[in-house]
């Protein structure tokens, strides 16, 4: 104002500047009013903005809205101070929620992805949401999470397993797991590794255990076929224990079921094929038994018809051989039927010839007697006084019996053949020739020799006209031919001993002797030099009976003559000793008896006294004192051999009383048998008193 | 002495079997491997004890027993000691597996009663004597005998130790038998099954046998035909008259194999040898004799360990002898009733006899209700059963 009024503003002037200073102040009011109201909208906005901020992270968390205004005591800048701490809490949370949410989501992907899980459908599911991180939420993901988690388990062990079977199964059957394995998924290889565990994986895994699985089954099932015809081949050929445990772990399987078969390499294609083959050989084996077995009933069936004096060709046919079974034209059960049966007929055939047979067996043996009847006639020399002499007489009078017989034997016959053939409606055949044909040729053979013999007696009758008629023109008679007669005589009867088993000892006593005689020199002498080295002097050169005779020392004669005789005495004993050790010393004293008496018969020189130093004995070298007293022995035998009482006579013990057994030979026995009936032993009686019915004889 | 009324049943003073069979008792068979006893008797019955030793003392403790139908004539342990074949009137062989416990079943059948049986471990086989004039030799896996061997006359004694095996009949008849393995030679014996035609085919074509093929394949010692074949041809060695006069009664072969000891009614032994180089080594002895009372001679037993052996006889005693000395090594004294079997157990220590009529004297000296089957235990010292060295040799 003073300024004014030293200026000396005019009042208008003064009025207008007031106005003026007026206006601007209160611009100036205005502006601040108008800066101040935008800084309390501007703070009301960040509040606002806070505050939906908030109201986000909160509804997105799920949580109620957080009421902060009720206690906005200091303004607004306090309020916007209070709702960011809190937002910025808030925020916080969020992230850390977030971050669960992450982690989750992360592993919930890691499984599906191993599970292989077709994430597409559900992906809303577990795809991040940032408007919803509620807990609600998470533990939604955790349940699926611990779903899958479940699931992966599972499968796992589903996995495992498969696995397993797996592995036994491919050790039941003999194949590589590792390769089976690494066929279905490369990761089943290492068992510690990450498995593949996708569904797919699973089924493979499934479908490869089923086929296993068949195929075991399968495999099974021919090696119990196997085994079991195995069974029966060794129960048919009696197939040792020994061989039989090589395979008992395969038999032992022939029953069990698919699951019960668990040994490794139990059903392997190896086993299989070698239990193959040792069936095909244990076939093949009984074939060549069968065949075996067929050639054994064969032989049987030719015996038979040998026996029963039957071609053995009827009975058999000739396609039905055993090589017609190797090139399998015929079954070899069926010919081992064929021949069973023919067995069987040729048996039934058997008893029906039977009786005719044995007829047939004594005419024949009459027949073969006639034969050498007339042998024995033709022998001119037959009434010498030889050795054996008188057998052949009893032995050609029993023979003129028998041939007496045989016409009436020949009629028999020919009626019962005729009986048999009319029965029967074929021929009687006798190996293979007709029996009534052969009866025709014998009788025809009868006649023809009959006219012979009528017709030789003519001839002798007229050669006797003749001699006569020489003697009265020359005064001599020829005298019978000798020659060839005594050899020819010998070797029939050999040929007749040979026929008689048991009869032939005896008869053959007088052979080795006279093989002794004419046996070399050497032997005799041996012996006569333990006798007689003198007369060995003399007789240096040859001991022949032969030459002896032309011995002109006549008084050595006899004294030699015996000597020689003895000396093939004692070998004769000898050899027979040594032939055989096992005959009975009465057969052997039997035989020396013979020999002697032979002898006594040929030489007629009284000797009694030196036979009695040859006994039976080993030792031709011993001296004649201990031979005798060895005789005396042996005529003794059987005694009782008297032994001495023990020294220690304080023990219990005994000697026994013994006598030494002579070896009664078979069939020793058969005269006192005769004697004797039927014995039984205590038990037999006894049995036949309490069971009559269960023991009946 | 004659008759037995009067006489102690026990003057040896054996340990008394607990629980005997009611009737005569017909075998008495030692396990091979235990202290297990069988017995069979006339009253159908097998009973089986265990039989114990403490010092002197014995136990017997009954185990089990089977029942035939008709009286049970003879028994044989398989080697192995589990099973116990028995046979007898019922014609019938039962196998008894009586370690395991199982049921008896029937492994072998005669037309007649069975008299003897025995089990050939270098087999497998069983062999069975019987009154119908046959021995059969069985699988026991197999219903039908893997053979059948005729015999002269109807078995009354057997005894094996492989590869002999002897077999007295009626009639005196001993049949030896070689049951050697017959693989050495049998190839040139099996031509033999072959007819001459076949034979010619076989060579001209270098064809095998089939029998040799076989066995040069499997190299297993018996198939069924082999056997069959190998019965054929070389199972009887010999047949021989017994060296005794009288009906046999009992045999045992040697331990070594060598030869048999044959026993008769007329209380003599016969010792035989089968070699021709030893016959000089046979004789035959008496014994079982009192006076003019002459018994049987009812079981031969030769000792598991020193080879000297046993006699007991239808007097009621029982013997111990040694072959080779020739001497009596202990005269037992008689007991009341005759001694039909005896037995050693399978280490010697124990002698098992059993005390009761055996028949001799037939049916009428059978009084049933003073009969008394007892079976005694004797412990045999060792100077009973060892034999001594030869004495007074200088007149032998």
């Amino acid at each position: 104002m003073s300024i004014w009024d030293e200026v000396g503003e005019p009042n208008i002037e003064r009025d207008n500047m007031l106005l003026e200073l007026e206006q601007e102040c209160l611009e100036a009011y205005k502006r601040k009013v108008r800066d101040a109201e935008k800084r309390r909208a501007q703070l009301q906005q960040a509040i606002a903005d806070s505050e939906a901020e908030l109201a986000d992270i909160c509804s997105a968390m799920g949580e109620g809205p957080v009421n902060i205004r009720e206690n906005a005591v200091g303004g607004l800048k306090e309020e916007l101070k209070t709702i960011v701490s809190t937002l910025e809490e808030m925020q916080k949370l969020k992230c850390e929620r977030k971050k669960q949410f992450i982690e989750v989501l992360d592993q919930l992907m890691n499984i599906a992805k191993e599970l292989c899980k077709p994430m597409e459908d559900n992906l809303y599911k577990i795809s991040m949401d940032e408007t919803d991180l509620s807990l609600k939420r998470l533990q939604e993901l955790h349940t699926i999470l611990h779903e899958l988690q479940d699931e992966k388990t599972n499968r796992m062990k589903q996995v495992l397993d498969h696995l397993i079977t797996l592995n036994s199964l491919c050790k039941v059957l003999g194949l590589d797991f590792k390769h089976t394995v690494t066929e279905i998924h490369p990761s089943m290889d290492d068992s510690i590794g990450l498995k593949n565990l996708s569904s797919d994986t699973i089924d493979k895994l499934t479908a490869t255990i089923l086929s296993l699985r068949e195929i075991k089954t399968q495999r099974m099932h021919t090696l119990q076929d196997l085994a079991a015809h195995m069974l029966e081949l060794w129960s048919l050929m009696d197939t040792p224990i020994k061989e039989q445990q090589m395979f008992q772990n395969i038999t032992r399987n022939i029953v069990a079921a698919e699951h019960e078969i668990t040994e490794p390499n139990t059903l392997s294609v190896d086993l299989i094929n070698y239990v193959e083959a040792e069936v095909s050989r244990l076939e093949h084996l009984k074939s060549s038994k069968m065949k075996e077995l067929i050639l054994n009933k064969r032989t049987e069936l030719e015996e038979i018809c040998s026996r029963i004096h039957v071609v053995a060709e009827a009975y058999i046919p000739i396609d039905h051989s055993i090589e017609a079974v190797e090139s399998g034209a015929i079954e070899p059960t069926y010919l081992l039927e064929e021949v069973e049966l023919q067995i069987a007929k040729a048996k039934e055939e058997g008893f029906s010839r039977k009786e005719i047979l044995d007829k047939v067996v004594k005419w024949l043996a009459a027949c073969d007697e006639e034969c050498w009847l007339e042998e024995y006639n033709r022998d001119d020399n037959r009434y010498n006084a030889g050795r054996g002499a008188h057998l052949y007489l009893k032995r050609a009078e029993k023979a003129r019996a028998l041939v007496s017989k045989i016409p009436a034997m020949t009629e028999a016959l020919t009626l019962k053949a005729k009986a048999w053939e009319e029965e029967r409606g074929i021929e009687f055949s006798y190996d293979g020739v007709r029996l009534l044909s052969m009866l025709d040729n014998y009788n025809v053979l009868r006649q023809e020799k009959e006219q012979e013999r009528r017709r030789q007696r003519e001839q002798k009758r007229l050669q006797g006209q003749r001699i006569a008629e020489q003697e009265a023109v020359f005064g001599s008679k020829p005298s019978p031919s000798k020659s060839g007669k005594k050899l020819s005589r010998i070797s029939t009867i050999g040929a007749a001993n040979r026929r008689f088993s048991y009869g032939g000892m005896v008869l053959q006593a007088p052979n080795p002797e006279k093989a002794a005689l004419h046996s070399g020199p050497t032997k005799k002498d041996g012996c006569i030099k333990q006798n007689n080295s003198l007369n060995h002097q003399k007789n240096s050169g040859s001991t022949g009976l032969s030459s002896g005779r032309k011995n002109l020392d006549v008084a050595q004669k006899p004294l030699k003559k015996h000597l020689t005789s003895r000396a093939a005495n004692a070998c004769e004993i000898e050899s027979s000793m040594v032939r055989k050790p096992l005959s009975p010393i009465s057969s052997a004293a039997a035989a020396s008896a013979k020999t002697t008496t032979t002898l006594a018969g040929l030489d007629r020189t009284p000797k009694r006294t030196l036979q009695r130093t040859i006994p039976p004995n080993k030792t031709p070298t011993a001296s004649p004192s201990k031979l005798a007293s060895i005789e005396d022995q042996e005529n003794n035998t059987p005694k009782n051999m008297p032994i001495p009482m023990p020294t220690t006579p304080s023990t219990a013990s005994l000697p026994m009383q013994t006598a030494f057994t002579p070896c009664i030979p078979f069939l020793a026995n058969q005269a006192e048998k005769q004697e004797k009936v039927a014995e039984y032993s205590f038990e037999e009686r006894r049995a036949v008193f309490m069971l009559p019915e269960a023991y009946s004889r | 002495m004659s008759n037995f009324s009067a006489a102690n049943p026990n003057p040896n003073k054996s340990s008394e079997v607990a629980q005997p069979p009611t009737d005569s008792v017909s075998s008495l068979k030692f396990s091979p491997k235990a202290n297990f006893l069988v017995a069979t008797s006339w009253d159908n019955q097998v009973r089986c004890w265990e039989i114990t030793r403490d010092g002197t003392t014995m136990g017997s403790v009954p185990k089990a027993s089977i029942s035939h139908d008709h009286p049970v004539l003879c028994s044989a342990w398989k080697d192995d000691g589990t099973t116990v074949f028995s046979g007898g009137c019922d014609k019938q062989v039962k196998m008894w597996p009586l370690l395991s416990g199982g049921q008896p079943v029937t492994v072998a059948m005669h037309d007649a009663p069975i008299k003897e049986v025995a089990w050939v471990p270098e087999m497998n086989l069983l062999v069975t004597g019987s009154w119908d004039k046959t021995i059969k030799y069985w699988d026991t896996r197999q219903s039908n005998p893997v053979h059948t061997q005729q015999l002269p006359d109807r078995c009354y004694a057997l005894t094996v130790r492989h590869p002999l095996m002897v077999v007295g009949t009626a009639d005196r008849n001993l049949v030896v038998f070689n049951l050697q393995n017959p693989q050495s030679h049998f190839p040139e014996n099996a031509l033999h099954l072959v007819k001459p035609k076949e034979r010619s085919i076989m060579q001209e074509h270098s064809f095998v046998h089939p029998i040799t093929r076989c066995l040069n394949a499997l190299s297993f010692p018996f198939t069924k035909n082999s056997l069959r074949s190998f019965f054929n041809y070389n199972a009887e060695f010999k047949r021989i008259t017994s060296p005794l006069k009288y009906q046999t009664r009992c045999v045992a072969a040697f331990p070594d194999q060598q030869g048999f000891l044959v026993g008769s009614i007329e209380g003599r032994v016969g010792v035989h040898h089968l070699d021709d180089a030893q016959q000089s080594k046979n004789f035959t002895f008496k014994c079982h004799r009192e006076g003019n009372e002459i018994y049987s001679v009812n079981s031969l037993n030769f000792h598991p360990v020193h080879h000297t052996f046993a006699t007991a006889g239808s007097d009621g005693a029982f013997n111990f002898w040694d072959k080779d000395s020739k001497q009596r090594l202990k005269a037992m004294s008689r007991c009341s009733q005759p001694i039909p079997c005896s037995a050693f157990n399978n280490d010697g220590s124990i002698f098992v006899y059993s005390v009761c009529y055996d028949w001799s004297k037939g049916a009428e000296n059978h009084n049933p209700s003073t009969a008394k089957a007892t079976i005694f235990l004797h412990l045999p010292q060792e100077s009973e059963v060892k034999g001594k060295p030869r004495v007074g040799t200088n007149r032998k």
